[in-house]
């Protein structure tokens, strides 16, 4: 049964992922091709969709690819020096070259001028979203945390965003967010800018799109950094409060310490979520404008509703590979090495 | 069709559009006039804009005219002969850049409006000049649609006195052979847009679900019922019967002057009986060509990433592509059968296609190898 529900959906992505498949009345019809999904994303027609526009690189992009490049290469090489494992040293490999082709498309596109497709976009949405969405839901959760009057009011007030749909959030998202007849318009008009669309603008749009994910996604993360903060040791905070530490010390050198195993795990899960960020630029501009705002899964979605089920299974995969590496480096790299003591 | 404002223009002196510059030109003298009486100023023109919707519907509804000229038959999309697309030319690329400069009369976040957006300003009063399919009418009859209530006219889709010359590529200007249907050298191509709706009962059901499937079809597509939906805005029902099209009587009742539903009567009419109407686009893989890669094209061109060129030949590789995984053969003859272009065209291959099919399947589904 657990081979049927798991393992099954995977293989038969996979073979999709590698195929052109074609529905016709009461079968289908598979037809291998190779890696052409795949290679479609990286060097066809979809290349401007997934990857981005390539002209030529800015010297600003030179610097950062340089830079980046010289970075893991010495990353590497200490590590070689150090103490060399070899499933260490291919993992290490494995993220390096994501490392550097993540570096090489952001100085070909955003240091070039150049629109970036999906996977920056997507990139994007995990970088900047999740780092908002810790910082306040951090803060909410010290606050929270704070013997206030009324405090589990806060909680649950704070919560309830976490409790509802993500269409729901898109929709409510889309209508608040609406400047010509939504409820803010008449602000949107006041501070002057009623001559100015946030959805055409390929910025404002995407940021738009964070906000909403980010209403939605603080709760989680303040519920679980609240339990962490509460487990805290009052014994150890006192001592430090009674040896005259600042609020600031207390955080960093008690507080933080305790709670960052939790914010790892907790800030892994989101960050997988965040990848496969959909509903909200489904609903709130459908990918526009152009394809500023489209995630790789609303990418994938896309060709996946017009039955092109092939490139849809490549977009996925390639994803899934992203995602993997990015958070197995997250996770491996920097989290265990805080953790386990050396 | 196109939806103009009567009494607005009646008041400033204005004609109703005929082609997209005289639009353009009514979309001008009214954008920032107040035009529901709220003191806050409206737009010229309304045009639902946003990507994965319904844009670029308006898109070919636009392109039409510009490069059908010899009737239904001709088609709009690809040379019938070799199933290359008829797009990357001066028609379609005109169709992009028209598309886009009614953006300058309408509202600043149109680029994010769907057709629900736009039809809530248009029924609110909001905008002069507007496209939608027959709903706007009815719409205006139904509760909320009070401010435009027998204000509105409807006319046939604009045309152009520009064509495009299939041998070049390029923009010529009409004369006798090019356009044959012009009215006043003006070629019209009123497109039907998405075909229309179309109700299916599952072959393999078993026999008491079929009859019951097709009763409720039947009970709803029958005078005593449609005539009366087709009067409801929210049902989104258009009229497509005869005695829909011609009785006036239950649009008088749902609230039409007579005036109003003979001019909304009359452009359906003029539209559905125009001998060089467009039709819209009837082969495998439609959504991908149309939902996919043009409408992706012209969002990226309506976001100002690239130039009308560019989307244009964008639109062609994307097409190619999907033609070519298709089956090029079998697409073409599809989208030959889909123009009413059968025996004429056929090459003898093409014929054994259609024989061997129609035993095998026992259905009349040409060209399916």
């Amino acid at each position: 049964m657990i081979l049927i529900f798991s393992v099954f959906p995977t293989i038969a992505s996979l073979v999709l992922a590698f195929s052109n498949i074609r529905l016709r009345a009461g079968s289908y019809q598979v037809q291998f091709v190779g890696l052409r999904n795949f290679r479609k994303q990286f060097f066809g027609t979809e290349q401007f969709h997934f990857l981005g526009t390539f002209t030529s690189i800015s010297l600003l992009g030179w610097i950062v690819t340089i830079a980046s490049a010289a970075g893991l290469i010495w990353w590497l090489y200490r590590y070689a020096k150090r103490g060399f494992a070899i499933l260490g040293f291919i993992g290490r490999l494995i993220t390096a070259s994501v490392g550097f082709g993540l570096a090489l498309l952001f100085s070909a596109t955003l240091f070039s001028g150049n629109p970036f497709g999906t996977l920056g976009v997507t990139i994007f949405y995990v970088l900047v979203g999740c780092t908002i969405q810790f910082l306040i839901g951090l803060g909410l959760a010290v606050l929270c945390a704070q013997p206030i009057k009324g405090r589990t009011f806060f909680r649950v007030v704070f919560f309830i965003p976490s409790m509802i749909t993500p269409i729901g959030i898109g929709y409510s998202f889309r209508m608040l967010a609406d400047t010509t007849k939504g409820p803010f318009s008449p602000v949107w008009q006041w501070i002057g800018l009623g001559d100015f669309g946030w959805a055409n603008h390929a910025w404002t749009a995407r940021l738009f799109i964070v906000i909403g994910d980010s209403w939605q996604w603080i709760p989680f993360i303040f519920v679980i950094l609240l339990a962490a903060l509460e487990n805290v040791s009052r014994d150890q905070v006192e001592a430090g409060q009674v040896d005259g530490a600042s609020g600031w010390q207390l955080f960093k050198e008690i507080t933080w310490p305790q709670i960052a195993p939790v914010a790892a795990t907790v800030m892994l899960i989101r960050v997988i979520e965040a990848f496969k960020l959909v509903d909200l630029p489904n609903i709130m501009t459908s990918g526009g404008p152009g394809i500023a705002t489209e995630s790789m899964t609303l990418h994938s979605f896309f060709a996946w509703r017009a039955l092109n089920l092939g490139d849809s299974a490549a977009i996925a995969y390639l994803l899934l590979f992203v995602t993997v590496v990015l958070c197995v480096s997250f996770f491996n790299l920097l989290v265990l090495k805080r953790l386990r003591p050396a | 069709m196109v939806y103009y404002r009567k009494d607005i223009l009646d008041q400033m002196g204005l004609k109703p559009p005929r082609t997209w510059d005289e639009y353009h030109a009514v979309a001008a003298a009214t954008n920032g006039k107040d035009l529901n009486g709220d003191g806050k100023p409206d737009f010229g023109s309304c045009m639902f804009k946003k990507r994965n919707a319904q844009s670029y519907f308006a898109l070919m509804s636009i392109a039409a005219a510009y490069v059908q000229t010899q009737g239904t038959g001709e088609g709009m999309f690809f040379d019938p002969a070799t199933m290359k697309p008829l797009v990357n030319n001066e028609a379609w690329a005109e169709a992009f850049k028209v598309y886009k400069k009614n953006g300058e009369y309408g509202p600043p976040d149109e680029l994010n409006h769907d057709i629900g957006d736009t039809r809530a300003l248009v029924t609110t009063g909001r905008c002069a000049l507007a496209i939608d399919w027959g709903d706007i009418g009815p719409l205006s009859l139904d509760p909320g649609g009070e401010p435009i209530k027998n204000k509105m006219g409807a006319i046939v889709m604009m045309g152009t006195k520009n064509v495009l010359d299939r041998a070049t590529g390029k923009l010529v200007d009409c004369d006798a052979t090019r356009c044959p249907h012009a009215i006043d050298g003006i070629n019209y191509s009123p497109f039907a847009a998405f075909g229309g709706w179309t109700g299916g009962i599952n072959a393999k059901a078993d026999d008491k679900v079929k009859q019951a499937g097709y009763d409720f079809l039947s009970y709803m597509n029958q005078a005593a019922q449609s005539n009366v939906d087709v009067t409801m805005g929210w049902t989104g029902y258009n009229p497509y019967r005869n005695s829909q099209l011609d009785n006036l009587e239950p649009w008088i009742k749902a609230g039409f002057t007579e005036e109003s539903a003979k001019n909304y009567l009359g452009a359906i009419k003029d539209s559905l009986n125009n001998p060089n109407m467009a039709s819209d686009l009837k082969i495998p893989g439609t959504a991908e060509y149309q939902g996919v890669v043009l409408d992706r094209e012209l969002a990226r061109f309506l976001a100002g990433e690239i130039t009308a060129e560019e989307a244009v030949a964008n639109v062609e590789t994307g097409w190619e592509e999907i033609t070519e995984r298709l089956g090029r053969d079998k697409q073409k003859n599809l989208y030959k059968s889909s123009l009413g272009i059968t025996y004429y065209g056929l090459r003898v291959s093409d014929l054994r296609y259609w024989t061997n099919d129609n035993s095998s399947a026992g259905a009349c589904r040409p060209g399916r190898p």
